[in-house]
């Protein structure tokens, strides 16, 4: 790997922001393309990250200074994706079930898809169907992610399924869940695409929804 | 009754990264600045947290056994332990020889909320350690109240272990709605939404029994929790570090 990409990765296992952002400047200088830098410094280390917390050697504080540093990073080099056309990895519109109020969760797993190249559209929290199948037709989202913590709300996710398809929605968004209640068997029964139990297997999943993984 | 203050909740950064999930030791090894952050969310603490605590105590006459399912005879009528959503579930039974039981609803307050969702955006990362400071704190003041009731039972008397709808197979919605019957929450600022949640967020509410012919409760909450095998929150390291039955 390029050194300067090297240093980058490294940076962004060890969450340190200046770093990521004085070596981004330095893939810049170096003539190195933005998509490469995106690719193979950030979102590779974002996705070991992922993998570290998957293990249980990292923790959720340091997958979020991770983030964080990654971000960083990619507030330097949006400007020069967006000249050379690099397109986000998917698109995707995320938001705690209605009736449920958490989000540390909800946003856990956004900041890891976003270290991953989604765009992100977080709708927050206590959101209504019809403001996912809204969303889905506002940004032609690829992927609706859905979080609850509860199990008195968890059965609402069944409800945007259900309002996706009276859209005729359903075909072209997939449906990823998840949450402390949620298990396969539950994201099976109410028709989701997939589930996942954390956010570093949330990104996974949702790269595999891509067909991207 | 509102148990009175004071209630010190004296936190600390290794509470804070237990409340993430993280093993202390090694955060304190690896991320400095982790450390550095969880000191700078102590420091708000003080503006933070309003902790506060109210208790109804109902005097048990019977342990009632009908063949519809079990129910306590209360000295204010008969409280069901049983719903037709879950009737195999046994989460009562801790209450089994209690002489009285106790309604509990333990909040820090609503600031601690807003100033999560104020830093959200900006501060993701610095927001999730306030945001643990709220959970570390609740989960004292839980134990402290314990503490508080246990002080206040005649000789001989013990308490049971913590009983909450949601967990252990008592239902939520409706065993929510049990407690906030007999607790006028309210006066402490916590509301009950439809969802079963109460906000602010940070609040905790509690069935608890007692009496002469209770056991002491040594366990954990984790030992009955269904959410033991997938829980970040209160698996190993939380676990290792747990003495009180909150």
């Amino acid at each position: 790997m390029n050194p300067i990409l090297e240093a980058m990765y490294e940076g962004v296992l060890d969450g340190d922001q200046a770093s990521v952002e004085d070596n981004v400047q330095a893939a810049l200088a170096a003539d190195i393309p933005a998509g490469t830098i995106l690719t193979e410094g950030l979102i590779a280390a974002m996705r070991e990250v992922g993998e570290l917390f998957e293990e249980g050697e990292y923790f959720v504080p340091e997958m979020l200074i991770a983030a964080r540093a990654m971000k960083g990073g990619l507030k330097l080099l949006r400007p020069h994706l967006v000249a050379a056309d690099v397109q986000p990895a998917g698109k995707i519109i995320a938001g705690t079930i209605q009736g449920d109020l958490h989000d540390i969760g909800k946003n856990l797993v956004c900041m890891m898809l976003e270290g991953a190249g989604f765009e992100i559209i977080d709708l927050g929290t206590d959101v209504p169907p019809e403001k996912f199948v809204e969303a889905v037709q506002r940004e032609h989202a690829d992927i609706i992610a859905m979080s609850a913590l509860l199990t008195t709300t968890m059965p609402n996710m069944e409800q945007v399924v259900t309002a996706l398809e009276a859209a005729n929605l359903r075909e072209s968004v997939k449906v990823m869940i998840g949450g402390a209640p949620i298990t396969q068997t539950f994201a099976d029964s109410i028709g989701a695409d997939g589930y996942a139990p954390d956010a570093g297997r949330a990104t996974a999943l949702a790269q595999s929804l891509m067909g991207s993984a | 009754m509102q148990l009175s203050p004071p209630w010190p909740l004296h936190l600390t950064v290794d509470q804070l990264f237990y409340a993430q999930g993280a093993d202390a030791a090694t955060l304190r090894q690896r991320r400095p600045q982790l450390v550095q952050l969880a000191e700078q969310a102590l420091e708000e603490a003080a503006t933070l947290l309003a902790p506060r605590v109210i208790v109804t105590r109902r005097a048990v006459r019977a342990f009632l056994d009908p063949p519809d399912g079990p129910a306590l005879h209360l000295e204010t009528g008969v409280f069901r332990l049983t719903t037709t959503d879950v009737p195999i579930s046994h989460w009562w039974e801790p209450l089994r020889h209690a002489n009285t039981v106790f309604f509990v609803v333990c909040t820090i307050g609503p600031a601690l909320d807003a100033r999560v969702a104020a830093l959200q955006a900006s501060e993701p990362l610095y927001a999730l350690m306030v945001d643990a400071l709220g959970t570390a704190a609740i989960d004292t003041l839980g134990r402290a109240a314990y503490r508080r009731l246990e002080s206040m039972l005649p000789v001989g008397w013990h308490l049971t272990r913590t009983l909450s709808p949601g967990a252990n197979g008592w239902p939520l919605r409706s065993g929510q709605q049990q407690i906030f019957e007999h607790v006028l929450a309210a006066d402490i600022g916590v509301s009950l939404l439809d969802s079963g949640q109460m906000t602010p967020r940070k609040t905790i509410s509690m069935l608890i029994g007692a009496g002469a012919h209770v056991p002491r409760y040594t366990g954990r909450p984790c030992d009955v929790c269904a959410l033991r095998e997938t829980c970040h929150y209160q698996g190993r390291h939380y676990e290792a570090r747990s003495t009180s039955p909150v």
